[in-house]
């Protein structure tokens, strides 16, 4: 007998703000150059931001630089902040256009030096097994992920290693609730669907990843 | 519930996704369903893959970046009045040499009245040539007189 688990309380660590000074107080603060207010927000959530967007990069180095690059950012669009609303999916919503902006960028890159460095001379293969054989599963499991289109891979990657809600996803990516509901599910499909493939698994019969536009609800 | 939805449902039902009422239903399908359990299961298998990889731990470092980001705002706060001058510096400066082109076009665009026609002018001085000059003076009284230019050390 299979069983469905009902949904836990959501999130051990969420985007809803520390106890202390409310946010919207700090950016109100900061807002009139309390630069010490700021750094208290940039305390509360740096950590944070910099694991969700080495998820996304996977180079720590590079996801301080873009932590640092999403928190000037925001630091310049204080004024258009709308203090009705959370300060926490607003910066994170920052920060994974920042990233994606990034990746973009790089994959461009990217296809342009297949052209500029097609003749260079290119390292052989290391004849003994790869060493870091213990990330192997990482490994795949990114190589799976980035064969699924980037508008669910990042719901995919907020949700299920990241844990946020998929109501705080659709604050962040400023989508509706539903929309993201939709893209996890189609998300999840394609993931498994993709894993099957490479590993040689059983697919579902019933499922195969369309490049039809999804419905936005 | 027909077997497309329950698919999508199972989706959200792995990451426990649905309310208790949509797995419910989900539940009541899969129990009469054979062919969606074996989608479970298989759903189940490549969520529990994703959630694997996740256990990697990521540390960031523990020096928070806060140290260095207000130093570049304040670099930037120093700057950026600098930065305003240069702008308006380099406006006035634009300006005033638009200001300069258009009076000097304007001035070569009037003749002045007293100028003669021919000649040219060297160092200030108006140098007319002595085939010029008789020209002129045979060709009626002129109301100026203009001297040829001489060299300095002859007599007058």
């Amino acid at each position: 007998m299979m069983t469905i688990l009902e949904p836990q309380s959501q999130i051990d660590e969420s985007l809803h703000e520390p106890s202390g000074s409310s946010d919207a107080r700090l950016v109100e603060a900061a807002r009139h150059g309390d630069q010490a207010a700021y750094g208290e927000l940039v305390l509360r959530y740096e950590q944070r931001l910099t694991r969700v967007i080495y998820r996304f990069v996977h180079n720590m180095e590079t996801a301080e630089d873009l932590t640092q690059e999403t928190f000037l950012k925001v630091y310049d669009r204080l004024g258009q902040f709308d203090s009705s609303r959370r300060f926490g999916p607003w910066l994170f919503r920052i920060g994974v256009n920042l990233t994606l902006d990034y990746l973009r960028r790089k994959k461009r890159r990217g296809r342009w030096s297949l052209f500029t460095d097609r003749w260079k001379e290119r390292a052989p293969d290391p004849p003994v097994a790869d060493p870091r054989k213990a990330l192997d599963l990482q490994q795949e499991v990114q190589k799976v992920l980035q064969m699924i289109p980037e508008n669910y891979r990042t719901v995919l990657t907020l949700r299920d290693l990241e844990n946020f809600s998929t109501s705080e996803i659709a604050a962040v990516l400023h989508r509706k609730e539903a929309t993201i509901r939709w893209r996890l599910a189609e998300a999840r499909h394609r993931f498994q669907y993709y894993w099957g493939k490479r590993h040689g698994t059983v697919l579902p019969e019933n499922f195969t990843p369309s490049e039809s536009a999804e419905s936005e609800k | 519930m027909n077997c497309k939805t329950a698919q999508r449902q199972m989706a959200l039902a792995v990451g426990e996704d649905l309310s208790p009422v949509e797995s419910q239903e989900l539940q009541g399908h899969l129990q009469g369903c054979s062919n969606c359990q074996q989608t479970w299961e298989q759903q189940r298998r490549g969520f529990a893959m994703l959630q694997r990889s996740r256990t990697q731990e990521i540390h960031p470092k523990s020096d928070s970046v806060w140290p260095v980001l207000a130093n570049r705002l304040r670099e930037r706060e120093v700057e950026s009045p600098r930065g305003e001058f240069n702008g308006w510096f380099a406006a006035l400066a634009v300006t005033a040499a638009c200001v300069l082109v258009f009076v000097f076009s304007q001035e070569s665009s009037f003749p002045v009245a007293s100028q003669p026609r021919t000649g040219s002018v060297t160092g200030g001085t108006m140098v007319i040539s002595p085939a010029d000059l008789r020209e002129r003076t045979s060709s009626g009284p002129q109301k100026e007189e203009v001297r040829p230019n001489r060299p300095c050390n002859s007599a007058p």
